[in-house]
């Protein structure tokens, strides 16, 4: 999944979609790229939504990590204060759905500091290491 | 500053009308005037959200002075969407307290039921901010994601929400100006249609016609402004620090007690912005009548009812007297200027300072004015 395109400013704030001046302190702001996993602080489903949306419409405000706030649309069935989402592009507009168990371990190692990177290269090196073929740098960058 | 009275105030029956949005507005006017006994003011300025698209008028204020018959006198509109009516008071208050006039004619309304339900909510949403609204979110959509956050945060079931209505109604058939006289059960609002989940139909105020209207003095008259404060938000909800309580309203509250040299106690009757059902009870917080998360349960104890210890929207509220966008704001004052006068008959509660509460847009611009019986 691509990253979100936001903005940050120095005084903390973070803007998704970017902004040009600051919301909160009016500075001009700089881009930079959000991960797409967050959790639901808030929700509707829409029974009467405005022309060219189908009903019912389910609305979700998303707070991503790096605490930038942000709306997207997604399944009726995992709205819950709190769940957490994962964001997904489609056609420009930004669609949340619940985290699948491979999401969930991805996002499990990055919040212990580690990178996706690592977690990739030791299932990589793990499933060559079962045929029996560990190729050249498998193991090392597991252990890195 | 010079102090500033209301001298007279006025308000057409809210509803369904057939009449045009310059003739209510000319309806509210004329009765302020007669009930001030004045005909003569330095200027008139007009609150009205969006007569461009609702009646397809503009440069509205000249339009309504020469409806009037007073084309002659300086005339100005001022709009902050929803809030509109209670901005033209503030700035006719603040051209009557720097002394620039002495006396000066506030009229507020819109028209609305004459076009269809998507059409009125396709209006409202141009409040909404542009990227928001692109993902469909409308007026009740963005009211119903803060619901929803309040009721987690604080514990909050459909029942005190559906309360709000309740009361809202009972204080409407006592008012023979609202657009709802009639009482709605907790039933009819818990099992009403759902409009945006967990706001129900009968959460929301209805759309309507109508118009208010004020005649500010600096000549000394019974009931003055105490105080008057603006409080402003990101119209973005994503941007906001918080969904459960408006800054924009804890900021125009703060700076209207400051002038008044009042605090939320010494409050004794309110109009406050309803114009979703748990709106009320997050605003009784906001001004600081209740701590937070304890709005509702002043409400459940029946302390903003008619005969409570701070009654709350005796007029009916934006759910029963009706919400004509821009005339609210000054409806609202008007209900007000009547209860500290004791002429707010059937409905009347003991009262010398009053407050009301506005809000523009989705909380992102709101008002507050303090009044007092001198
Ligand atoms: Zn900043």
């Amino acid at each position: 999944m691509d990253p979100i395109p936001a903005s940050k400013c120095h005084c903390g704030k973070i803007s998704a979609p970017p902004a040009p001046f600051c919301p909160s302190c009016g500075k001009p702001m700089e881009e930079c790229l959000l991960p797409t996993y967050g959790r639901i602080l808030s929700y509707t489903v829409l029974y009467s939504p405005p022309e060219g949306f189908s009903s019912p419409l389910s609305i979700a405000l998303v707070e991503l990590e790096g605490r930038a706030k942000f709306l997207c649309h997604g399944e009726e069935k995992g709205l819950k204060i709190g769940r957490r989402v994962a964001i997904e592009r489609l056609d420009e507009i930004y669609y949340f759905s619940t985290l699948s168990l491979r999401e969930r371990a991805e996002l499990f190692w990055r919040r212990r500091g580690e990178t996706q990177q690592k977690l990739k290269a030791i299932i990589r090196s793990l499933s060559r290491r079962v045929r029996g073929s560990p190729p050249p740098g498998g193991i090392r960058a597991a252990s890195q | 500053m010079a102090e500033v009275y209301i001298a007279g105030v006025g308000m057409t029956k809210f509803g369904r009308s057939e009449r045009s949005l310059l003739n209510l507005m000319a309806e509210a006017a004329r009765t302020a005037l007669t009930h001030a006994g004045i005909y003569e003011f330095d200027a008139i300025y007009l609150g009205a959200m969006n007569p461009e698209e609702f009646v397809g008028d503009g440069c509205f204020a000249a339009l309504f002075a020469d409806y009037l018959g007073y084309a002659y006198v300086p005339s100005l509109r001022v709009e902050t969407g929803t809030s509109s009516g209670a901005a033209a008071f503030f700035a006719a208050w603040t051209a009557v307290a720097s002394g620039h006039y002495r006396r000066v004619l506030v009229v507020a309304g819109e028209k609305m039921t004459h076009l269809s339900t998507p059409r009125v909510a396709e209006i409202l949403s141009r409040m909404i901010d542009p990227y928001e609204r692109s993902y469909g979110a409308t007026m009740p959509a963005l009211a119903a994601m803060v619901t929803r956050a309040y009721m987690e945060e604080h514990g909050v079931g459909p029942k005190e929400l559906a309360l709000v209505a309740v009361k809202n109604h009972h204080n409407g058939t006592l008012n023979p100006y609202a657009h709802f006289q009639q009482e709605v059960s907790l039933e009819e609002v818990m099992e009403s249609r759902m409009i945006a989940d967990p706001l129900r139909l009968y959460h929301c105020c209805p759309i309507s016609d109508g118009a208010a209207a004020a005649l500010l003095t600096a000549e000394e008259q019974p009931v003055k402004v105490a105080g008057m404060g603006h409080g402003t938000d990101h119209p973005a909800l994503r941007h906001r620090d918080s969904l459960t309580s408006f800054r924009a309203t804890v900021a125009a509250a703060q700076r209207a007690y400051k002038m008044a040299d009042k605090r939320p106690g010494d409050i004794q009757v309110a109009e406050v912005h309803d114009a979703f059902a748990p709106f009320e009870i997050i605003s009784t917080e906001d001004l600081g009548f209740f701590p937070p998360g304890k709005g509702a349960r002043a409400l459940v104890k029946g302390r903003t009812a008619l005969d409570g210890d701070l009654p709350i929207n005796p007029s009916g509220g934006l759910k029963a007297r009706g919400h004509p966008v821009g005339a609210t704001g000054l409806a609202q004052i008007v209900e007000i200027v009547w209860q500290l006068k004791g002429e707010a008959e059937k409905r009347q509660v003991e009262a010398r300072v009053g407050l009301s509460h506005s809000i523009g847009g989705l909380a992102s611009n709101n008002w507050v004015t303090i009044l007092e019986r001198v």
